[in-house]
């Protein structure tokens, strides 16, 4: 596990988009090991109280998932949208096994010097995003890929842009399109009277 | 609906965007016409439109990751660290996450601690790690948890010890003190492991009931020497550095224990661990949080205003020995404590003799 570099990534993505699903299950590992390590820094963050570095971070950790600078697919854009729908799926599994487990029990644990806090509903918001895109793809697939491109994978504007070779607004007014659509989908706009956030109403 | 009525509303409410607020409505009914449905769409994502800057503009894998570290510690389950995996989350204290593993290579049961992140961000903290480790493996002692093996796996370090069935101390104190014969039967063997380690040079740093272990053989002690990890450079911990490290990583119990050069920055030697002992030990004898019996040590007083009956004779003797002992540990200058546990071992093992006259009689 040690010795997985960002080609075996790119190999291993390409196997699975040729329909190698085991591939899969040798990614999966590799998106929750950076996804552990980026916690990890957060938490070394916070308690050295700097200054989040949230962004830089985790751009980082993509960067080291796939490196986009360095891919040499003939078709790069099938290749992002294979690396966000990795993404999407190894993401929308966690999250949805997260909240099995705060439901189910899961995990027994023993708290020694602190208690286990978890309280947190924005994993909830992953899952519903993910069932909201399935609905807008069954109408439109192309604000899906915007979306998948940018949440899941991490990709700025600019980046989409050149991966779907379109010019920048578009894919501005693609994104803004999609994340109203999506919110609307979720819930609707939040109303001014109540402090009542989306992630907290997601928890219901 | 179609792509085609999906991309006429994407396109409207872009448009609409630019529009001053207050025009929007105006512009409303000049684009849309009769075709009540496409305004409708267009104000009911309008509607949406304050809330999506922050809206999605996280990456999933930042949310998952902030959501992780709120949590206080990554769910490692079903990972693999090395040969070690990881089985279930056990504990979790100051210097990282405990899991209970499978050790693929000996097939046996192990315990895998998780060092905190920040140890990987400095290579000079990471090779400090590793010497640490190696002197720690030296301790083999059957009061004290073995560590098997030390490593690092991506970054993560780890270390693996010797899985333990029991409770910690400190779940034990919560029903309440301990009989004296108990507290000074887990004395003595807190006494060996210490000598054991002083012996070797080795100073624990971070003596409290969290780290003592209660199992079917007896006390063992973790996390032996592990405070020494969070130091960084030099071998003793220094002012700024150690208030830096206390800022870091002291649940607030742990200053309790700590004896009066270790919270100056001192410098610090068995006597520490003598100190830190001292507190342990009137704390299993009260109950009390250690700061408590610290302030205003008075074992006798404590205990037979807790107890309902009356002190005998004989157990006000042991109990005055006792407290002669732990202020002894406690004195303020390390020059006044029990010097080492050589000197400790003794005196703790008299209280036994005394303890035990006393049940007999």
């Amino acid at each position: 596990m040690a010795g997985i570099s960002t080609e075996d990534i790119t190999r291993l993505l390409r196997a699975w988009s040729e329909g190698d699903e085991s591939a899969l299950e040798k990614l999966t590992p590799l998106v929750y090991r950076e996804l552990h390590r980026l916690a990890g820094r957060y938490m070394g963050r916070e308690r050295e109280g700097h200054t989040l570095q949230a962004t830089a971070l985790v751009n980082e950790a993509y960067l080291r998932l796939i490196d986009w600078k360095n891919v040499q697919w003939q078709n790069r854009a099938h290749f992002f949208a294979m690396s966000a729908q990795l993404m999407r799926r190894v993401l929308v599994d966690y999250a949805r096994s997260r909240r099995y487990n705060k439901r189910g029990g899961g995990v027994r644990t023993l708290a020694l010097d602190e208690g286990l806090v978890v309280s947190d509903n924005s994993l909830s918001l992953i899952v519903e995003i993910d069932l909201a895109l399935q609905r807008l793809a069954a109408i439109d697939p192309r604000p899906v890929q915007i979306v998948e491109l940018r949440y899941f994978g991490g990709l700025s504007i600019e980046e989409a842009a050149e991966v779907l070779k379109l010019s920048p607004i578009t894919v501005i007014r693609r994104w803004n399109f999609a994340k109203a659509w999506l919110l609307r989908e979720l819930g609707g706009p939040a109303k001014s009277d109540s402090g009542t956030t989306r992630a907290d109403r997601s928890a219901i | 609906m179609t792509p085609e009525r999906l991309e006429q509303i994407e396109a409207l409410y872009n448009d609409v965007l630019v529009v001053p607020r207050n025009e929007r409505k105006a512009f409303l009914n000049r684009t849309c016409g009769n075709d009540d449905e496409l305004r409708a769409e267009i104000e009911s994502l309008l509607a949406c439109e304050d809330r999506t800057d922050t809206y999605l503009e996280k990456p999933a894998l930042q949310v998952a990751a902030e959501s992780l570290a709120n949590q206080g510690g990554g769910l490692l389950v079903g990972q693999t660290l090395g040969r070690y995996q990881l089985l279930s989350l056990v504990g979790r204290g100051g210097m990282g996450d405990v899991y209970c593993a499978v050790d693929s290579r000996l097939n046996r049961i192990v315990a895998v601690k998780i060092l905190p992140s920040y140890f990987a961000d400095d290579h000079e903290r990471s090779q400090r790690f590793e010497q640490e480790a190696r002197v720690i493996a030296l301790l083999n002692h059957p009061h004290i948890c073995i560590l098997h093996d030390a490593g690092c796996d991506n970054g993560t370090y780890y270390l693996v010890f010797e899985y333990l069935v029991g409770e910690s101390l400190s779940e034990r104190l919560v029903r309440g003190p301990l009989t004296v014969s108990e507290a000074v039967q887990y004395a003595i063997q807190i006494t060996e492991a210490l000598e054991h380690a002083h012996q070797q040079g080795i100073i624990h740093h971070d003596l409290k009931p969290s780290n003592i272990m209660l199992t079917k053989a007896g006390v063992k002690l973790l996390d032996f020497g592990i405070a020494e990890l969070r130091y960084q450079g030099g071998a003793e911990p220094k002012g700024d550095q150690l208030l830096y490290s206390l800022a870091l990583h002291s649940t607030s119990g742990t200053l309790a224990y700590m004896a009066p050069e270790q919270i100056k920055g001192g410098e610090t030697d068995v006597r520490t661990d003598i100190f830190a002992f001292g507190v342990l030990m009137s704390e299993m004898i009260t109950g009390q949080p250690a700061f408590l019996a610290r302030s205003e040590l008075n074992l006798v007083a404590s205990i037979s205003n807790g107890a309902a009956r009356a002190l005998s004779q004989a157990e006000s003797q042991t109990l005055s020995a006792l407290e002669t002992l732990i202020r002894r540990c406690l004195a303020e200058d390390p020059s006044q404590r029990w010097q080492s546990t050589s000197d400790l071992l003794p005196a703790v093992t008299g209280l036994a003799n005394t303890a035990n006259r006393e049940s007999a009689g």
